[in-house]
């Protein structure tokens, strides 16, 4: 019976665990670029009181008798699909369009990945993120310039003064990795790469390698599907009662054998 | 002492163990590939002394009524697909099991939440490698993976692996093992399974809310049952036996 509780005590925490994913997947909701991510679970050990197969007479074998101790969480899997596309009409906003991400160049030297294409200029003409942290490779727009294009190959060219046409200023690289689902998710809409998600591939996009095409002046949002969190929302929270039933009928179920003897 | 104290005592003992057996199945509702255990009662007096057969005893009856909890047995029925939309991501519509290789041989599992390792090799969350139909890992180039109903992988158009889906004979015993593994019995060979594979799904546990607080409310008034027999014998009964009697 205490089994009982410690089994119904994991899988309540399970289901908070669930629960604190989908408000951060709600909670992100209109975050450009953000990946949702889904709770995997797997259940705990099982404890042998009659191994399956054993002879239980001569003729006849047992089906054995194994009780599960419960659940755990195992992953929290990132969701890789394709957001919707957003237009905005800035000329340095940039929608992926497959599966590669842009490299941004961190303050430590380290290089982080992002779906979130809301660049912007800083006071060096260099395209950053809405944190400051700079497009690899660097782009840098001249400040005369009249007007940017990034075509879906990502080459960046510039209208200056003077010019009849627009002149090559820069070329933007993507990244992929073989487990996309590997990679570590550090804040700010960046994600860093790990063991799990293996070196990054670097190439330009529209390639062979399958990073996918740029487009300007669409921003993607997040690929969180808000009604398939609701499910999730009502599942976690049936399936947390359910299991505070438990508690209550293995503590109901205690009290009577203690009143056993009056 | 009287023997129907020890048959509720049985039987009281069975359900809280029973009560265990439900406990780990609604906290696994939410686990994905989970095969939800039913329990098997049995009778004390097994064999010649069936309570069905006209030579039973009356007190062999009394007992056999109770039953002890001999088993539990795995509920192979289908749960619910649900769409995640990750070309990894494998459910099982049907009969069978993915395989995979662990450090203490192949194990079973019908939890298909699986990913590219960095060197390309398909594996499960825990990082086991999942086999193909000959038993050999499976390794997928970069690219655009689709994966059809045979779990036939092709990576960009070509097709690079079979993912296996075995099977085993009907009343085959798997050991449930945590981490949604199951490990089959020695010697047993699988056969290859007639499930179908979805791509981009995943198979949730095949325990509802509905049963499992069905079956735990039955526990539960079984077990109350149990001990209201208890507490006559112990009691009433040898009230009078220690008291009443001693007073004539």
């Amino acid at each position: 019976m205490i089994r009982a509780l410690y089994t119904a005590a994991s899988g309540m925490s399970a289901q908070q665990a669930n629960l604190d994913t989908v408000a951060n997947n709600l909670a992100n909701s209109a975050t450009a670029g953000f990946r949702s991510r889904r709770l995997q679970f797997e259940d705990m050990i099982y404890q042998n009181m009659v191994m399956p197969g054993t002879a239980a007479s001569q003729q006849t074998v047992s089906a054995g008798l194994q009780i599960g101790l419960g659940t755990r969480s195992a992953a929290s899997e990132v969701i890789m699909t394709q957001g919707d596309f957003n237009q905005t009409n800035n000329p340095t906003d940039l929608a992926i369009q497959g599966s590669g991400f842009f490299q941004v160049s961190q303050p430590d030297g380290t290089t982080a990945y992002t779906r979130a294409g809301n660049f912007s200029l800083n006071n060096q003409g260099i395209m950053v993120t809405s944190n400051g942290d700079p497009l690899l490779p660097n782009i840098t727009i001249p400040s005369n310039a009249t007007s940017i294009t990034i075509s879906t190959y990502g080459v960046v060219s510039a209208t200056l003064p003077g010019q009849q046409t627009p002149s090559q200023i820069g070329q933007i690289q993507l990244a992929t990795f073989a487990n996309p689902g590997g990679l570590n998710s550090v804040g700010n809409n960046l994600l860093m790469s790990s063991g799990s998600s293996g070196n990054a591939i670097t190439d330009v996009p529209g390639g062979n390698s399958g990073m996918g095409t740029l487009q300007q002046g669409y921003l993607e949002n997040s690929n969180v599907d808000v009604v398939g969190e609701f499910v999730q929302m009502i599942l976690a929270q049936r399936a947390y009662e359910s299991n505070s039933k438990v508690i209550h009928a293995a503590d109901d179920m205690y009290s009577q054998v203690n009143n056993m003897i009056r | 002492m009287d023997s129907g104290l020890y048959a509720a005592y049985t039987g009281l003992l069975a359900r809280t163990q029973a009560l265990d057996t439900a406990a780990n199945n609604l906290a696994n509702a939410g686990t994905n590939g989970f095969r939800s255990q039913r329990d098997v009662f049995r009778d004390v007096l097994a064999g010649q002394d069936a309570a069905d057969s006209p030579s039973a005893s009356q007190l062999g009856r009394a007992v056999n009524d109770f039953g002890v909890l001999s088993g539990s047995s795995l509920d192979l029925g289908q749960g619910q697909i649900s769409q995640t939309g990750n070309p990894t991501d494998l459910a099982l519509d049907g009969a069978g099991f993915f395989a995979m290789q662990t450090a203490g041989g192949v194990r079973y599992t019908r939890d298909g939440g699986f990913q590219r390792s960095d060197a390309g090799a398909l594996q499960t969350s825990t990082g086991n490698a999942v086999l193909d139909t000959k038993g050999q890992p499976i390794t997928l180039p970069n690219g655009e993976v689709s994966i059809s109903g045979d779990g036939s992988i092709s990576v960009n158009g070509a097709i690079v692996a079979q993912v296996g889906v075995f099977q085993f004979p009907q009343g085959t015993e798997l050991t449930a093992e945590g981490s949604n593994r199951f490990a089959a019995p020695q010697g047993v060979l699988p056969t290859a399974g007639t499930g179908t594979v979805h791509q981009g799904s995943l198979e949730g546990a095949n325990e509802d809310a509905a049963h499992g607080t069905l079956q735990l409310i039955l526990v539960q008034r079984q077990a109350e049952m149990m001990q209201k027999a208890l507490s006559v014998f112990n009691n009433d009964f040898d009230k009078t036996a220690a008291e009443d009697l001693g007073r004539v």
